[in-house]
């Protein structure tokens, strides 16, 4: 009896170790982000409350936050979309298709998920420079699409894999196309995990930093972690107020969708995280 | 629609080497016809069924629907599925998961065929009538019971009215009381739709009792083609003997020679001397080593003046309700017997008289 | 050979993909090794160099001190983010009501930018009134404030617990799949042989869990060596370079025009990256195709 309560007690000490750990600092977020001086840890200090923070980053023009949040949003689900359909096609044809290579190709995207960005970035800037699109929408939509496809691509044929081959065999039977049967069968059956994949990717996609950072140089297409990193405010002092409601409302969203996704996300990663 | 298969075969490469599934393929199923392809695992029957419905390409021969190549070696000539008009169960049923069970059933009039909305409606509720399924057309294949899946795929492949039916195994999920059921269901629906079927199975029961013909395979090659009746009285090799009638058939290694009109047989020491056989089995041979087949029903523990006698010592006997299965060792070899009295003690020496007339002759494989 | 429509189609349907990965990914690898032969510095005439950036490399002491960072971090963050990741599997892999909640709950570390939470950090180890500071005080940890950020040990110290804060949930989430395929009846059966609860997972959980635990260190250790985002938001390689990761310094030579060398150093943070990655990529095993 005593090592069981032992155990009760170690899970529930363990549980609000986990809570603490992992929200904390959005908690100091929060804080930081609702108190009118942002050191208000300090022995003197009172603490106080204003939604200033959170109005004015919304309301001044020239913080362009909310430039930086439709950008963010748009590049992301642009990116992200498009990755899942790419990824879409090319997992059916890997889970089904007899191709020469597969193994191969699998290995060198797997890879390719590992290599540092910083040996990508100065090129894709020149390249970019010459296409024209520096600080532009698919300067950083392209790039994305090819950053994400690794992930989005191991998710979606771990997912593709455990659809049985006999509906695909049935349907050729019934009359379809190859086509046809990605269409009619293979998306409407793994719908859930596209769009956990889709989500994911998403989320992928939206924290990006040293492509968004080399390749954008204002406001027109600058993302939302760029644009909270660059944020040093205009006089000497850190404006830790306004960054921290910056943040709050970049990451609510965020953990909203975790909150409600939980279960998906978690499905997802671990496919792409558990290969084979 | 009448099926021809000419040396019909397929082979795969794989990281292991050449894997031969299925060779020398010669047969004709005639328009309307219930033929079972029987065999145990690996022997090449669903490679075969994938053939006819065109989700493989043969490595060699050629096949033809009602006179019409539709495939053959070499890519010279092809209907893909869906050109073939052909219908298929698989043995996972494999229903979309995400339609209803009408949305299932209309799928393949739907796919690129030019039924109208009212047409397909009409047929698909027909299809559903004829197979008792009517209240389930609104429901989704993961709310049903295995039966019920099964009569949902069967119609599916049905409401088209195919030239072809090709069935995988469909019974082996189902316990054996609802296989019982569906069998005798299933051949009455054949006959009354009139369709070509093939059947692939590995029960012999199931193939004896629906096929009009069945082909045995074995490693990817016809053992024997023929009716029920022929492959019990006359298999044509050990491997049909055993297969097809249970309890399974007993084989030992025996020697035969001539002796007038008289066979004598050897087995393991004991002669047994045996008249009124067919001797045309022996050509012009006079002697030679044999396998000896009699079916545990062809021998009879009630020896007494019935004829030559085997003796040996009682083993184990397994009741099965009406009889029981004597199992029998005679200087090494195990014979089992189908007795209907009361079984012998373990240890008893027993008699045996086998039915000369039931003997089957192999030669050694 | 005659391809069979279905292989065409095959190929036709991974076209897209192999495409835009050839174009973002793989000529822009190409081009920066190519870069790494050349001075290419704006406004100066491009010139071939051969191998002499890579010789200057060789001497470069502040390279060596950023990998020797760079190694070190990896070290350091490493075994952390695996042993807390393990420790929150545990836990995650126990039926309790509250599972969703701390599945969402670890979530949020992972899904916030990273940009985003390393300003957050940075605020924490503010020297003046930084929550860090804060709890060392209230807890009598120190009786004088740490200069987090304004120390090399500091500010390692720093990025190592920001950094793990971060990515121990995809850690905890890895170890998690592999936890949940190992089979009830293993522990029922150890229980009726008597292992105690420890024991068990002693005995029975770590060593089946090798392989993934395995390929999670390898993949933590990859990510580790090519850090960025976090680095440059906290101490933008400070203070004095001491936390110059070779992926920032590579980046600062990108910065000021210098994209010969820049390319050098990023090229010898990929040749090390690939290396391990090939290795990650023969331990975690083959791709399962369908039946």
């Amino acid at each position: 009896m005593r090592t069981s309560a032992l155990k009760s007690l170690l899970t529930l000490g363990g549980v609000l170790f986990l809570l603490l750990f992992c929200l904390f600092p959005f908690g100091y977020m929060v804080l930081t982000g609702l108190a009118e001086r942002p050191d208000f840890l300090r022995r003197q200090q009172r603490l106080s409350f204003t939604l200033d923070h959170f109005r004015d980053i919304l309301t001044t023009p020239s913080l362009h936050f909310l430039d930086y949040l439709r950008n963010s949003l748009v590049v992301s689900f642009v990116s992200a979309a498009c990755a899942v359909a790419i990824a879409a096609l090319a997992a059916y044809a890997l889970t089904r298709l007899r191709i020469p290579g597969k193994r191969p190709l699998l290995f060198g995207i797997l890879a390719i998920s590992l290599f540092p960005q910083v040996s990508l970035v100065s090129y894709l800037f020149k390249l970019m420079i010459g296409l024209g699109w520096i600080n532009t929408y698919p300067a950083l939509i392209f790039p994305y699409i090819a950053w994400t496809l690794p992930l989005t691509l191991w998710i979606l044929v771990s997912y593709f894999a455990q659809i049985p081959l006999d509906l695909d065999r049935a349907a050729r039977v019934d009359g379809c196309s190859l086509l046809q049967i990605l269409r009619r069968v293979i998306l409407p059956v793994a719908a859930p995990g596209i769009f956990s994949t889709f989500l994911l990717a998403f989320i992928f996609a939206f924290n990006e930093f040293l492509f968004a950072l080399m390749l954008t140089t204002d406001y027109q297409a600058r993302t939302i972690p760029v644009g909270i990193a660059l944020f040093q405010g205009l006089h000497g002092e850190i404006p830790w107020g306004l960054i921290m409601a910056a943040s709050v409302f970049t990451t609510l969203p965020v953990v909203a969708v975790a909150l409600f996704f939980q279960r998906r996300i978690v499905q997802g990663l671990t496919r792409g995280a558990v290969k084979g | 629609m009448r099926l021809e298969l000419r040396q019909l075969g397929k082979h795969f490469v794989t990281r292991h080497g050449r894997v031969d599934a299925l060779t020398g393929i010669d047969l004709t199923i005639e328009d309307g016809e219930f033929f079972v392809l029987l065999g145990p695992s690996g022997c090449g029957k669903s490679t075969l069924l994938n053939l006819l419905a065109g989700l493989e390409r043969p490595t060699s021969g050629e096949l033809r629907f009602a006179g019409e190549v539709v495939a053959a070696a070499g890519y010279r000539a092809w209907r893909s599925p869906p050109e073939r008009d052909v219908a298929m169960v698989f043995q996972s049923y494999a229903l979309y998961p995400h339609l209803s069970v009408y949305g299932n059933i209309a799928f393949p009039l739907e796919v690129g065929r030019k039924t109208s909305k009212t047409g397909i409606d009409a047929a698909v509720r027909t299809i559903a009538d004829t197979l008792q399924i009517e209240e389930l057309l609104p429901a989704r294949p993961a709310e049903l019971s295995g039966g019920q899946r099964q009569r949902v795929a069967i119609a599916r492949a049905l409401v088209r009215k195919p030239r072809l039916f090709l069935l995988d195994e469909p019974l082996s999920n189902l316990d054996a009381q609802l296989r019982a059921e569906t069998r005798v269901e299933l051949k009455r629906l054949q006959q009354e739709l009139g369709v070509t079927t093939v059947y692939v199975t590995h029960d012999q029961v199931e193939a004896m009792t629906l096929g009009q013909r069945i082909a045995v395979l074995r490693q990817g090659r016809l053992e024997q083609v023929g009716d029920a009746q022929e492959l019990y009285w006359r298999p044509a090799n050990p491997f049909v003997g055993r297969f097809v009638g249970a309890p399974q058939m007993n084989l030992l290694k025996a020697h035969w020679r001539r002796d007038g009109d008289a066979v004598r047989l050897n087995l393991g020491g004991q002669e047994l001397v045996l008249t009124g056989m067919d001797t045309t089995l022996f050509v012009d041979r006079q002697a030679g080593p044999c396998l000896a087949g009699w079916r545990p029903e062809h021998l009879h523990l009630e020896a007494e003046g019935k004829g030559p006698v085997l003796v040996g010592r009682a083993g184990l006997s397994e009741p099965l309700g009406r009889e029981y299965l004597v199992h029998v060792n005679l200087d090494g070899a195990e014979l089992t017997v189908l007795e209907d009295g009361r079984p012998p003690a373990a240890g008893e020496t027993v008699r045996i008289w086998p039915e000369p007339e039931r003997l089957h002759l192999f030669a050694l494989p | 050979m005659k391809f069979e429509r279905e292989g065409r189609t095959g190929l036709l349907f991974l076209l897209p993909l192999l495409l835009t990965v050839l174009l973002f990914i793989a000529v822009p690898v190409a081009g920066t090794i190519y870069d790494s032969f050349f001075r290419d510095v704006t406004f100066l005439p491009q010139q071939f160099l051969g191998l002499e950036n890579y010789r200057v490399l060789l001497v470069d002491h502040v390279f060596f001190q950023s990998l020797g960072f760079t190694l070190l971090f990896a070290l350091a963050s490493v075994p952390l983010e695996v042993v807390m990741g393990l420790l929150f599997a545990l836990i995650l892999n126990r039926p309790l009501p509250v599972r969703g909640l701390l599945r969402a709950a670890i979530l949020v570390p992972w899904a916030i930018p990273a940009a985003v939470s390393g300003r957050v950090f940075e605020l924490i180890y503010n020297f003046s009134y930084g929550l860090a500071n804060y709890l060392v005080l209230a807890f009598g940890l120190s009786d004088q404030p740490v200069n987090w950020l304004g120390t090399s040990y500091g500010a390692f110290a720093a990025l190592v617990f920001a950094d793990a804060w971060r990515t121990t949930p995809f850690v905890a989430i890895i170890l998690l799949a592999g936890l949940v395929v190992l089979p009830e009846d293993l522990y029922r059966q150890a229980t009726i042989d008597g292992a105690s609860s420890l024991q068990q997972f002693l005995r029975v959980t770590l060593p089946l869990l090798k392989p993934v635990l395995i390929v999670a260190l390898l993949f933590r250790t990859i990510d580790a060596l090519r850090i960025f985002d976090v680095i440059y938001v906290i101490t933008a390689g400070g203070p004095g370079g001491s936390t110059n990761a070779l992926s920032l310094y590579s980046y600062q030579y990108f910065l000021s025009g210098d994209f010969g060398y820049g390319a050098t150093i990023s090229v010898v943070l990929f040749a090390i990256a690939l290396l391990l990655a090939i290795l990650y990529v023969r331990v975690s095993g083959f791709g399962k195709e369908p039946t």
